[in-house]
């Protein structure tokens, strides 16, 4: 996989992580080389105590472990796909040339003289070491033998001549062979033809061309791969291919491979690519087309066009260098290229009828036609970059869904360090009472977590690996079937592994940071005397003082940098030369940047102030020159080891470039914490997040940006409640009741906020975009609002467990312990709480999304349009009289059939009648017979209501009017970022699949592609339910098999288009008895194996289509689910930490008669009430938003109900409580196994 | 006939055993408690003062010997009766107060209450009340770091007697207090001993501790060496 998610280079990021990380790990061994007694006191905490070091471990390693694992399946993928259709089905071919006319409607034929032209192309050109002329073709064949079938064989001849650099073919023995050795009626099968058809060496077979039926022997059947490629495919001598095809002399393909391996030959595609595309071209007309288009005005339409239109990236840029070709008095190379693309040629055209330069078009699009003799196509560049995109969406996926686990794992290293620190809190009071300093803390806690964030990050990328693998193997399982070549084979980057490791050895050393500093604040002593922290709080500074601190910190940097240096202690002694030192860098740093600030904005005081600057400073730090050797050295002096102390200081150098290198980071520091002392004072009345958060709303508005605005929308809602406190303070309220009601209404109004449907406040905003981090960002926001709201309540929430279960006798006692021990400690029951909610709210919604896709079980007739067999023929191989061959054909009769219909497609081109968009775009084009018009199920989602207000009579309009016409779904569904880089395609204007049911009717011009032909105008009366797309794979479907927006009509619009009758290749059976489909199936394509049909019971596409997903979410639930591990060991660690925590407590309790099993029961107790509220926290929220996910995807499919798989939740329920109590049930042993006299002992 | 004593102890031994050493912390003790008595038992640090009340109390085992508590031998007892038996019959003051830190005084004082099977509304009224005889009714709803030193040992106290038990077993119950709070706590222990005739065993380093005992036993390398009076008169 070359990009992370499609965006980030994975080269470059894994060379930025490993060199961020190398910096990082430096500035630690340095501190630690300077702070040996910390690093000796951190580190001999590990080996100590061992069973607290495994669990820190295992919880630090698994965010490292789920980016691993994301990053392997996408690499498994990628390399699986590229592996698949680049090595086995493409081998040494890393060109394709065909008839420029291959795009519409077959006459895609070469003659000889276009054939030699190619060899004499490339004849001496080093970096082609081959050139294979070939016929391919689609054609039914038959093993005689043992009468099994394949109605696709990809059936090929190959010039025998012209064999070099395409590699050797072998036998599936082991033997190599060759198509040299083929006698006239003989074939060679590949192996997954050989396994289709049983066929072996000897077998008869016959194949079927438009010109009959022909003999041939089985020779050899091969080994996959090269020329032999995947899927079932048939190898013969070219001569014998053109004569059973009736085209002797004639090729359809020339296959060009490039010097160089398989894979290595890549790297000359695109130079390849240029020079025949550029030697392919007719300069005549290249030169007219120059002429036509020369000059700013287009250049500018061009550029108009890439700014308003979402074009994928690679053809942007294309256009974007075309336009600036336009501009130049000369035709070049380069645009002969460019244009010889048809892509590029015809977003050109639509740019030019944008610009309203429609009579350009006319001349330049005929043009543009003519202008390949050729085409060239890079079809291994373009299959592994569409390997690379399936990679992407892999990865994303993953990462998308395994973020919450990665959320949940930051969170418990958090946790972990919450404790380690909660441990020790009166040992470093102590430590800080006898002069330790903050700093020595904070770094006393970053080389403990650094040793455990290496560990776990070697271990976690390890553990990913092997997880990778394991889903690779289950991905295999599901997307495997019989007879299929394509098998995931597991592969791992080295700069994925690289990725990983960096990636969450840094998260883990940032959570580390973090954690150090909060634990850094510690009050001595209330943490020598075990006393809340909140006990030690001080009274704000005068606000003049705050005022005054602001301004200083901002005008004053030079002296707040200095301050800094003094508070580290590099102010004493010899480090007064390293602060001088800092000062002059900090200061010349400084006017540097005016002056370079002024040079590039041009406003030349900024310069003028940068240089008097430099000159004013030169002048004052000239005596220090004299004085301070540190100085010399920063500006270049040398340096002179080994002199007496205060003289020389070589380090100051280092310490001068390190200061310099986060100068500005300090300086921006210390004016946010200014900046943040000032108000938060003011912070409990709510007036900052009113203002901020009103002030990121409004920004968010402007910028049309749905996350921010969500953002802005939750800090309004805090200030709100805090307010909210505030006024019921006014109303004497308590100090208690007032701070209940300011966090229940601030925790109480973001879940509200973020709970309510996507859309229920775009009258207010808008419409904004956001994407799929709305989804994470609502987790995290629901889930943390709601524990916030708990734990504020959890007086209430403990009166409820006391009064519910507090009534068993015994258990009286057992409970109120185990509820008031966690409710003391908020903020780590809280954690974990919602480490917890995390977890389980994905796998809820992954369940309850997985569940509403039962919609096609329930309504198989809205995908199947009521009938049950689907089949599809070859266009060169048409049916006259389906119903006929049926009725005389032995194996069927036409009682087994209610309804036959047949369907005509093309490719073509539309645009919207007075819309914005005055372009075309591509658009598939199908003529319905009158058969489908009258029996048709499909249903509408949108329709005119003055042509019909029910779908049977927007059919029967249809059948009525042939001017009129529906198109499907894809139509007016807007892509998600899932469905990848979208190919350029007709969308109507003005109605979304979010629009009311009745729209009004547009008009629409089709043509056919490149603007041959006639334009011909239909009214779009309706729009086809997305689900009617979900089996409708045609042939003319883009390369990644995802629908294109198709319009339907009466039969007469493909001859209009065409300008000639379009055959019949789609075909749709209801039967008489559908439960015979598959049967009946199976007996139609040996009825019409010579038109390669290929037929399907529809209910078995359903049933696969529906398996593959479960399948696939099950997988994915299983991946989430490694979150629910870091939830239950952040359950382990808090019983073992609670078990030394409580020690005397618990021997406090023995002696007032608690039991031994009393104790156990409580712990066990404690954790099932965490994870209980988590898990109904979880549940609640997953719930929500996936009612809200539901009714959002019901727009685009009608009919999707919400449904709560119950058995699913239960046994989410059931194993993540099972998991909670089996991970506690050992230290609550230990702790009922405590002697009490022991336990009073224990200090 | 004469009466069973409270509390009888025969040449009971205790050795607590490591991997490096062994200890012998109480050699052939044998001591007998009548009922309604205030045992003071002193001693140097180390001499088997505090071993000797947990294995009085139950709270440890002995290696020989045997422990009788109202004529109920503690060797015949499962774990569990002894957790019954303390829930009962015993109350326990200890030197580091061991008050539960996330319960309020009251819920402190009601907690041996409910494990003693009381229901939870009586157990309200009788923390009340003991708190009340303490004199910190008003601080009931505290948690006991809001508490002094002083405070806290008497919401312990109020603890230990809530359940009315038959004995109270002080380990240091003034050790980590002033004087003033010290002899605050001793007249309140002398006065409910009073009223209630409850036995107490305390230990103590302190004299002014042992004066408001009627009977001091002196303890020396897991010994006893002394058992006397308050006049100094030998049992």
């Amino acid at each position: 996989m070359n990009e992370l998610f499609g965006v980030i280079p994975m080269t470059e990021l894994a060379v930025g992580l490993a060199l961020t990380l190398a910096v990082v790990l430096l500035g630690i061994a340095i501190s630690g080389f300077r702070n040996r007694v910390f690093v000796k006191l951190a580190l001999r905490n590990i080996p100590r105590r061992p069973a607290q070091t495994s669990l820190i471990v295992i919880g630090l390693m698994l965010s490292t472990m789920i980016i691993a694992a994301s990053l392997g399946v996408g690499d498994t993928v990628t390399n699986s796909i590229r592996s698949f259709v680049v090595v086995d089905g493409l081998g040494h071919t890393d060109e394709v040339i065909r008839s420029p006319t291959f795009a519409f409607l077959g006459d895609d034929y070469l003659d000889g003289s276009q054939v030699d032209a190619v060899r004499d192309a490339v004849r001496g050109d080093d970096r082609v070491d081959g050139v294979l002329p070939l016929i391919v073709e689609t054609l039914p064949i038959t093993n005689t033998e043992t009468s099994r079938t394949e109605a696709r064989a990809d059936v090929r001849g190959f010039d025998v001549e012209s064999l070099a650099g395409f590699g050797d073919l072998e036998s599936v023995s082991g033997q190599r062979v060759s198509l040299v050795e083929l006698g006239d009626a003989e074939v060679y099968l590949n192996k997954d033809a050989a396994n289709v058809l049983a066929a072996g060496p000897g077998d008869a077979v016959v194949i079927v061309t438009p010109t009959g039926r022909h003999d041939f022997v089985v020779r050899d059947v091969l080994d996959r791969g090269g020329l032999a490629g995947t899927n079932p495919r048939v190898l013969m001598r070219l001569a014998q291919m053109q004569q059973i095809m009736g085209r002797e002399g004639q090729v359809n393909r020339v296959d060009i491979s490039n010097a160089g391996g398989v894979m290595d030959g890549l790297d000359l595609s695109d130079e390849v690519t240029d020079h025949l595309r550029l030697l392919f071209t007719d300069f005549a007309v290249a030169d007219e087309l120059f002429e036509l288009l020369r000059g700013d005005e287009i250049a500018s339409a061009i550029e108009g066009r890439i700014e308003s239109a979402d074009l994928p990236a690679g053809l942007a840029d294309d256009l974007l260098e075309i336009a600036g070709e336009l501009r130049k008095a000369e035709r070049s190379d380069r645009f002969t290229i460019l244009m010889a693309d048809d892509l590029n040629a015809i977003g050109v055209m639509a740019a030019l009828e944008r610009a309203g330069r429609e009579d350009l078009v006319f001349q330049a699009a005929p043009l543009a036609l003519d202008l390949p003799l050729l085409r060239v196509t890079d079809i291994k560049a373009n299959l592994v970059e569409l390997a690379e995109f399936f990679g992407t969406i892999f990865t994303l996926f993953f990462m998308i869904f395994g973020s919450f686990s990665i959320i949940v794992g930051l969170l418990l290293i958090f946790l972990v360090f919450v404790l380690l620190a909660a441990a020790r809190e009166q040992e470093m009071g102590m430590a800080r009472a006898i002069g330790t300093k903050r700093g020595h803390l904070v770094r006393l806690f970053t080389f403990e977590g650094t040793a455990y964030a290496l560990l776990a990050g070697l271990i976690g990328t390890a553990l990913g690996i092997i997880a990778a693998f394991l889903l690779v193997t289950i991905l295999n399982s599901i997307f495997s079937e019989e007879d299929n070549a394509f098998s995931i084979r597991a592969s791992f980057e080295a700069r994925s592994i690289v990725v990983a490791f960096c990636a969450g050895v840094l998260l883990t050393l940032a959570t580390v940071a973090v954690s150090a500093y909060r634990v850094s604040k510690l009050t001595i002593v209330t943490a020598i005397r075990g006393l809340p922290e909140e006990m030690a709080g001080s009274r704000p500074r005068p606000l003049r003082r705050r005022f005054g601190a602001l301004g200083w910190s901002l005008v004053a940097p030079v002296h707040i940098v200095y301050e800094e240096m003094i508070s580290r202690g590099w102010g004493q002694e010899r480090g007064h030369r390293r602060v001088v030192g800092f000062a002059v860098a900090y200061v010349i740093v400084t006017f540097a940047g005016f002056i370079a600030l002024g040079a590039i904005s041009g406003i030349p005081i900024l310069a003028i102030f940068g240089a008097l600057g430099v000159i004013w400073f030169w002048w004052v730090v000239k005596p220090l020159f004299r004085v301070t050797p540190i100085v010399q050295a920063t500006s270049g002096g040398t340096l002179v080891s080994g002199s007496s102390r205060g003289i020389n200081e070589p380090r100051g150098f280092w310490w001068l470039l390190i200061f310099v290198l986060f100068i500005g980071v300090i300086w921006i520091k210390r004016v946010l914490v200014a900046a943040w002392q000032l108000i938060a004072p003011w912070n409990r009345t709510g007036a900052p997040a009113l203002v901020f958060g009103l002030g990121i709303a409004l920004l968010a508005v402007s910028a049309s940006s749905t996350p921010l605005w969500s953002i802005g929308a939750t800090v309004f809602l805090i200030g709100v409640g805090q307010f909210a406190g505030l006024l019921s303070r006014t109303m004497h309220a308590s100090r208690g009741v007032s701070g209940r009601i300011s966090t229940s209404a601030s925790s109480g109004l973001v879940l509200i906020f973020w709970s309510l449907p996507f859309d229920s406040l775009e009258a207010l905003t808008g419409e904004l975009d956001g994407g799929i981090e709305m989804f994470i960002l609502s987790g995290v926001f629901m889930v943390g609002s709601a524990v916030w709201l708990v734990m504020n309540n959890a007086d209430i929430v403990s009166r409820f467990f006391e009064q519910g279960l507090g009534r068993f006798g015994s258990m009286k006692p057992v409970i109120r312990t185990s509820i008031a021990y966690p409710l003391a400690a908020k903020f780590r029951t809280g954690l974990t709480i919602a480490m917890f909610s995390l977890v389980i709210f994905t796998l809820i919604v992954f369940a309850i999304l997985n569940a509403i896709g039962n919609v096609l079980e329930d309504e198989p007739d809205r995908v199947t349009g009521g009938y049950d067999i689907r089949a599809t023929i070859s266009r060169d191989l048409p049916i006259s009289d389906v119903a006929a061959d049926i009725g005389n054909s032995r194996e069927l009769s036409i009682s087994d059939f209610e309804v036959i219909t047949g369907t005509g497609e093309i490719r073509g081109e539309a645009r919207q009648v007075g819309a914005e968009e005055i372009g075309y775009a591509r658009v598939q084009i199908r003529g319905l017979d009158e058969i489908y018009l009258d029996t048709s199920l499909v249903e509408f989602t949108h329709r005119d209501p003055l042509y019909g207000t029910t779908d049977r009579e927007i059919w029967a309009r249809l059948a009525e009017d042939p001017t009129l016409a529906v198109m499907n779904g894809q139509a007016i569904v807007e892509p998600d970022q899932f469905d990848g880089p979208q190919p350029e395609q007709f969308k109507v204007e003005g109605i979304t699949n979010e629009s009311d049911e009745d729209v009004d009717a547009i008009t629409v011009q089709v043509r056919a592609p490149g603007g041959r032909g006639n334009v011909v105008e239909r009214t779009v009366i309706a729009y086809m339910d997305n689900l009617a797309n979900l089996l409708d794979v045609s042939g003319e479907a883009f390369d990644d098999g995802s629908q294109i927006s198709t319009i339907f009509s009466a039969p007469g619009i493909l001859e209009d288009v065409a300008g000639r009758p379009v055959p019949i290749t789609i075909y749709q059976f209801r039967l008489a008895q559908p439960a015979r489909a598959e049967e009946i199936a199976a007996k139609l394509e040996t009825v019409f194996l010579d038109h390669s049909m290929e037929a399907d019971s529809a209910q078995t596409l359903i049933d696969t289509n529906q398996q593959q997903g479960d399948a696939f979410n099950l997988l994915f639930q299983g991946f989430m689910s490694l979150g629910l591990l870091v939830g239950v060991a952040s359950l382990g660690v808090i019983s073992f930490r609670a078990v030394v925590e409580r020690r005397q407590s618990i021997g406090m309790m023995r002696a007032l008669g608690y039991k031994g099993w009393m104790i156990q029961a409580g712990f066990l107790f404690e954790s099932s009430v965490i994870a209980l509220l988590g898990i109904t926290i979880g549940i609640g929220l997953g719930s929500v938003i996936s009612y809200n996910i539901v009714q959002e995807i019901g727009k685009e499919i009608e009919g999707l109900k919400f449904n709560m798989p119950w058995i699913n939740v239960m046994v989410i329920v059931a194993i993540s409580w099972s998991f909670a109590m089996v991970t506690t049930y050992w230290p609550a042993r230990q702790a009922s196994r405590i002697y009490p006299s022991e336990a009073l002992r224990y200090e | 006939m004469d009466s069973v004593p409270i509390i009888q102890a025969e040449g009971i031994d205790k050795i607590y055993r490591s991997a490096s050493d062994t200890v012998h912390a109480l050699r052939n003790v044998s001591v007998k408690v009548e009922s309604g008595e205030i045992v003071a038992v002193m001693g140097p640090s180390g001499c088997g003062k505090t071993t000797l009340l947990n294995c009085l109390s139950g709270l440890d085992s002995i290696d020989s010997g045997n422990v009788r508590i109202n004529g109920q031998s503690l060797r015949d007892l499962t774990d569990d009766q002894l957790s019954e038996y303390r829930a009962r019959s015993m109350g326990f003051v200890f030197q580091t107060f061991n008050l539960l830190p996330v319960l309020s005084a009251q819920e402190n004082v009601e907690l041996p209450l409910l494990v003693a099977g009381v229901s939870s509304k009586k157990a309200t009224e009788i923390a009340l009340g003991k708190l009340d005889d303490v004199g910190l009714v008003d601080w009931a709803n505290r948690r006991p770091a809001a508490l002094s030193g002083g405070q806290r040992q008497r919401v312990a106290v109020a603890r230990a007697l809530a359940n009315e038990p038959a004995i109270v077993w002080a380990d240091e119950p003034t050790g980590n207090l002033d004087t003033e709070n010290e002899r605050e706590i001793m007249e309140l222990i002398v006065r409910l001993n009073k009223e209630n005739g409850q036995t107490f065993v305390l230990v103590t380093h302190s004299d002014d501790v042992a004066k408001s005992a009627r009977r001091i036993i002196r303890m020396r390398d897991g010994e006893i060496i002394s058992d006397t009076n308050r006049d100094g008169d030998s049992k």
